[in-house]
């Protein structure tokens, strides 16, 4: 019974971590219909570069978080403003290519500045510290994730609700046309979407690496964001609850089936494609996901 | 030479979609120029290469393949794909059970020693038999949701391939992959023919060769015929193709199992070629970097197709035998792998920002305005200037490459 | 033809057609000189006294600046020392390197390119991708250092191997982990494995299912193997708990490693972890340095080589010297150690073919068959044997079991002195 309740422990905090990285390509669709394949990589960037100024530079945890997050963000915008500006109007397919040039990009820079060292873990706390209850480990990375998700998701929510910007984000994600013909400026809710986009990709990533107790990543870590898209068809494409419960489900189903598949007639690895087996479920039984909307196509 | 006739003026626009019986490409004495010019260069190289640019002209031509591969599927008929490297794999392990030899290593999977003209042909087969099966599910799917379904069954490969390890040997690869070869004469051990010795990678060119034109020129005959028309259609407009009277689901099963033919005949020689495969071969990146090789050459495009591939797989081998970063392991500095990597992530950006038609297009672009600056040269307006094709060249031989011309709206994922 | 019948295109064809011919000259324009007395195979140039050998590994990439680098560091020391004294009868050695990208499919390609210039290759790295060319080797019957410690290598007739393979350093460990277990008056120790999806994982995993049935103490509690992409462990160290597995194998990559050991510690679980020697390179060390403690008290390195800076033995002491001359900047490294000690075995077979007056790949076969023991100086363990076929030719089966000591220069402290065990004696393969 303690595996069980440990391994729930651990898929929801890893779930929490894959909510984050939903939440971050959930966001840009909705404000910008563009798919990001390139999220895992700004997740692995901003990773990067919290570590690499926690610990080369040997600023505080909170200033180099910053300075991840900025940096992010900017690529985030940059390339929002510079490649996907001029493709609007472009087949989806040329859209879905141009970011997967750009994950190209990313994970080759990355790879080269890294160099083949591991970086180490930026997360403000010793990983081995925790406290256990009845033989259940609850170590304080994962109730880091825990916590912090939850408090992006309620900050999330008061931006969305009760700010301008975020009343206007949400104007535009529901009809672009009437947002512009309200006044509201396309082009700062796009800045803003990628922006918080890979802020929250950064977040996720440093909890990602820091798993629950590894000291250090590796330029992998980008690739382990693919997981997120069984996430968002999981809870629907365009709803940000969907993203947050998609996330978390895929995090149980993954550390679930990986504790008890034990190399019996469901093979090694069986947990890799768990998610994606359940993705295709839902694809072919309840394409919006759970809390999608349903889109009608008139022809 | 042909005069200017008094025929009315026609619009020099170079962005025609249309393009009915399509004049042979090479019916144009240019063309025909070109191609023996690509004759003698792969002949000198050939001859006097040395082993080391043979083998990288046999690797391009398997790359080549499975391009045109991926090109029937995404480029021709519009529907994303990330899968590819699942169908390669299929076919590479095909060839490995049908064909391959007694194990090299422990851990090899014992093969059935079949001969050649039966392992190739079955390779696709199989695969094309496998994208069948899936393609009815698949297909349902469109845009963003079909590119992600095709990525799960790259993952979900991986997984079967790692497991079923009588067949593939597991973590652990495998290595008897056969090698071709026609009755008594195998590639593996080439007795010298007709008095003529060549390498192996000679041989493995002279059989690759033929193969690559064959597909080549089937895929190029297709795509002109009634069927190619239809999946352009479908990959332009679903509901117009639709309500035109293409059926879209025996259009997108078509290409998707010409599609895995070719990818499954590709990684069988491919496995051949590499003498190992483990499941860690058929990944993401694979066909992450297919795509782009169709995307730099031109989607759609035969000639693309193979020109990607000659760019994104040749490329780094290319750069590294050049010594332009010279390594070792005192002075590392930028690997021409990591240098390439970088070059085509840009070059994709480059090319669907402003000619998403790849290099081909490129070409065609800058055909056609020469032309048109020719016309102006001539004297006068362009308007109202004849466009007398040049040295037999027909007006008709654009393809069409105006992807970038087309204004419809993003779609969202239904 | 058509084409010629215009003037203009004739002139275009016939330009094309000598430029072509120009680079069909330049191209096929290479080739070594012969002559001389001794016996010259591809790659020797008797004119100039040089001898090119390949070396084919990872420069670039994930594996480049754990192993990659610092060996091939290791190969190219050994041979500036050797042909700053003279080089060998005469001939210098030079380095062909070229990256492989632990890339199988480049390896094979990279091999085409350069196996007509090498005489031999001082290294290929990484099991997958020597064996891609092991067929490729033996059609152009040229030697191949292998610098892999892949069990399934070692009968290949022209791989040269050196250090004892991963399979046999599990059975070591075990062996090693009875002992102190029956120190601490524990009789049946519960014994567990993590290992990674590949053939290394697969390597470990058949040497610790050899051990199980050697050691008949040995209780196997529990298995479980990781992906190279997975960053959490916890599913793989809960049933390692769970399973109360006292003792511990990871045959993993140093992050993986440093990850099972850290997730494990967060969870409360600390048995007796046993490390393959990838898994615990200096860059566990670098990548982990809060973990630095729980590594003292619970980790152990199957690997096998004189403790740097041990200069008691001679061939260290030597190395050190070599070290301080021509790679002044190079920190403590078990792959360096290893690099070198494969180059002197390299060097040991091209001056035996060099003495007999027969340098080429023939030759250098001979030699290899006829060579007996190398002394390594007490760089590895034991001297490398090397028997007169490719049957009794095995690679060395010692080890030595270290643990982590920061006030030791290379933070490797050799605790159980250099042995081999039982399993690893009687192992076949």
């Amino acid at each position: 019974m303690t595996t069980f309740i440990q391994l729930v422990f651990s898929g929801l905090a890893l779930g929490c971590d894959y909510a984050l990285i939903a939440l971050g390509f959930t966001i840009i669709f909705k404000a910008s219909e563009v798919i990001n394949f390139a999220q895992g990589e700004f997740l692995l960037v901003g990773t990067f570069v919290v570590s690499v100024a926690m610990f080369t530079w040997r600023l505080g945890f909170f200033p180099a978080l910053v300075i991840g997050i900025g940096v992010t963000s900017l690529i985030g915008v940059l390339f929002e403003r510079v490649v996907l500006r001029r493709m609007i109007g472009r087949p989806p397919f040329n859209i879905i290519m141009v970011t997967i040039g750009l994950d190209v990009l990313l994970l080759t820079g990355v790879i080269i500045l890294v160099g083949g060292r591991n970086p180490s873990s930026p997360v403000p706390f010793d990983t081995l510290s925790g406290f256990s209850i009845g033989g259940v480990e609850f170590g304080a990375n994962a109730i880091a994730s825990i916590v912090v998700t939850a408090l992006v998701c309620l900050g999330l929510y008061i931006f969305l609700r009760y700010t301008r910007y975020g009343l206007a984000m949400r104007a535009t994600a529901i009809d672009q046309e009437a947002a512009r013909a309200m006044g509201i400026k396309i082009s700062t809710v796009y800045a803003l979407a990628w922006g918080i986009s890979g802020a929250i990709a950064t977040i996720g990533g440093i909890f990602l690496a820091a798993g629950a107790g590894n000291p250090s990543f590796d330029v992998t870590l980008g690739q382990s964001a693919l997981v997120a898209f069984p996430a968002i068809i999981l809870g629907g494409l365009d709803s940000i609850p969907g993203a947050v419960v998609g996330g978390i489900a895929i995090g149980l189903i993954y550390v679930l089936t990986q504790g008890y598949e034990s190399g019996g007639f469901l093979g090694a690895n069986f947990h890799l494609i768990a998610p994606y087996l359940v993705m295709i479920l839902v694809l072919m039984i309840r394409p919006h996901g759970l809390f999608g909307t349903r889109k009608v196509e008139r022809v | 030479m042909s005069t200017p006739s008094p025929a009315p003026a026609v619009s020099p626009t170079p962005t025609v979609s249309v393009t009915p019986a399509r004049a042979n490409w090479w019916h144009s004495s240019r063309n025909r120029t070109l191609l023996l010019i690509g004759i003698l260069v792969l002949g000198v190289v050939f001859l006097f290469g040395g082993d080391g640019w043979v083998s990288v002209l046999d690797a391009t031509m398997v790359w080549a393949i499975a391009a045109l591969g991926l090109n029937v599927l995404s480029g021709y008929a519009g529907q994303i794909s990330l899968g590819i490297a699942f169908f390669m794999g299929i076919g590479a392990y095909t060839a490995g059970w049908l064909g391959g030899g007694p194990p090299l290593f422990p851990g090899d999977p014992n093969g059935l020693g079949l001969s050649f003209l039966i392992w190739l042909p079955a390779s696709g087969i199989v695969a094309a038999l496998i994208g069948a099966l899936v393609g009815p599910t698949a297909l349902r799917l469109k845009g963003f949701y079909l590119g992600i379904v095709t990525l799960a069954l790259v993952f979900i490969g991986q997984y079967l391939f790692l497991n079923l390890r009588s067949v593939t040997g597991g973590a652990q690869g495998r290595s008897n992959f056969p090698t071709p070869g026609f009755g008594d004469f195998s590639f593996a051990s080439p007795t010298t023919v007709l008095g003529v010795d060549l390498t192996i990678n000679q041989w493995y060119f002279l059989l690759l060769l033929p193969l690559l034109v064959i597909a080549a020129i089937f895929v190029g005959n297709v795509a002109r015929t009634r069927v190619g028309r239809a999946w352009r259609a479908v990959r332009d407009n679903e509901v117009a193709a639709s309500i035109m009277g293409v059926n879209l689901f025996v259009a997108k099963m078509g290409a998707f199992i010409l599609s895995s033919f070719l990818a499954g005949i590709a990684g069988a020689l491919y496995a051949s070629l590499s003498g190992i495969a483990t499941p860690g071969t058929w990944n993401l990146l694979l066909s992450v970097q297919l795509i782009a090789a169709i995307l730099i050459g031109g989607a759609a495009s035969v000639w693309g197709s193979i020109l990607g591939a000659a760019f994104v797989f040749a490329l780094p081998i290319a750069l590294d035998s050049l010594q332009l970063l010279p390594q070792s392991a005192s002075s590392t500095g930028l690997s021409s792998g990591d240098l390439s990597a970088i070059l085509y992530g840009l070059l994709i950006i480059v090319f669907l920002l402003y000619e998403p038609a790849g290099v081909i297009g490129l070409i065609y672009r800058l055909r056609t305005t020469t032309q048109r600056f020719e016309a102006r040269r001539k004297g006068g307006d362009p308007a109202t200037q004849t466009m007398t094709p040049s040295d037999n060249e027909s007006q008709l031989d654009v393809e069409p490459v105006d992807r970038a011309e087309r204004t419809d709206m993003p779609q969202a994922p239904n | 033809m058509a084409i010629l019948q215009s003037r203009r295109s004739r002139r275009y064809v016939l330009s094309v057609l000598t430029v072509l011919a120009l680079i069909g000259a330049i191209l096929s324009a290479c080739g070594t000189s012969g002559g001389g007395g001794i016996k010259a195979g591809p790659g020797v140039d008797t004119a100039k006294k040089v001898i090119n050998l390949g070396i084919l590994t990872p420069l670039s990439g994930p594996v480049a600046a754990p192993i990659g680098i610092p060996l091939t560091k290791g190969i190219e020391t050994y041979f500036k020392a050797v042909n700053a004294t003279g080089g060998i009868d005469g001939y210098t050695v030079n380095l062909v390197e070229k990256d492989s990208q632990y890339n199988p499919q480049l390896q094979v390609q990279l091999y085409n390119q350069i196996h007509n210039q090498v005489l031999m290759l001082a290294e290929s790295l990484g099991s997958p991708t020597t064996q891609a060319i092991v067929a490729l080797s033996e059609r152009d019957k040229m030697l191949v250092s292998a610098a892999s410690l892949d069990s399934i290598l070692a009968r290949q007739q022209y791989m040269v191997m050196i250090g004892t393979p991963y399979r046999l350093q599990v059975e070591n460990g075990l062996e090693y982990a009875t002992k102190v277990a029956a120190q601490l008056g524990v009789t049946n120790p519960k014994v567990g494995i993590i290992s990674q999806d590949d053939a290394y994982g697969q390597d470990g995993l058949t040497g610790y299912n050899e051990a199980i049935g050697c050691y008949t103490n040995l209780n196997n509690v529990a298995q479980a193997t990781y992906e190279a992409t997975d960053t959490s462990f916890v599913a793989q160290v809960t049933k390692m708990k769970q399973a109360g597995a006292q003792f511990v194998v990871l045959t993993a990559i140093p992050s993986a490693a440093a990850g099972i050991m850290g997730t494990a510690a967060a969870l409360g679980y600390h048995p007796q972890w046993i490390l393959n020697s990838p898994a615990g390179a200096n860059v566990l060390l670098a990548a982990a340095p809060a973990l630095l403690p729980l590594f003292e008290k619970s980790v152990w390195v199957v690997a096998q080589g004189a403790t740097w800076g041990d200069t008691s033995q001679p061939g260290m002491a030597e190395m050190l010297t070599n070290v301080q001359k021509y790679a002044p900047d190079q920190k403590p490294d078990g792959y360096f150690e290893f690099g070198y000690a494969e180059a002197k075995v390299t060097y040991a077979i091209l001056k035996k073919a060099a003495d007999n007056g027969d340098l080429t790949r023939d030759g250098l076969l001979k030699a290899f068959n006829s060579l007996g023991s190398v002394d390594l100086g007490g760089l590895f363990g034991a001297n490398a044997h090397y028997g007169s076929s490719a049957n009794q030719r095995v690679p060395t089966r010692d080890n030595s079991v270290y643990g982590i000591d920061p006030t030791v220069p290379n933070n490797f402290k050799n605790l159980s002195g250099d042995f081999t065990g039982t399993c690893a004696t009687k192992s076949s393969f």
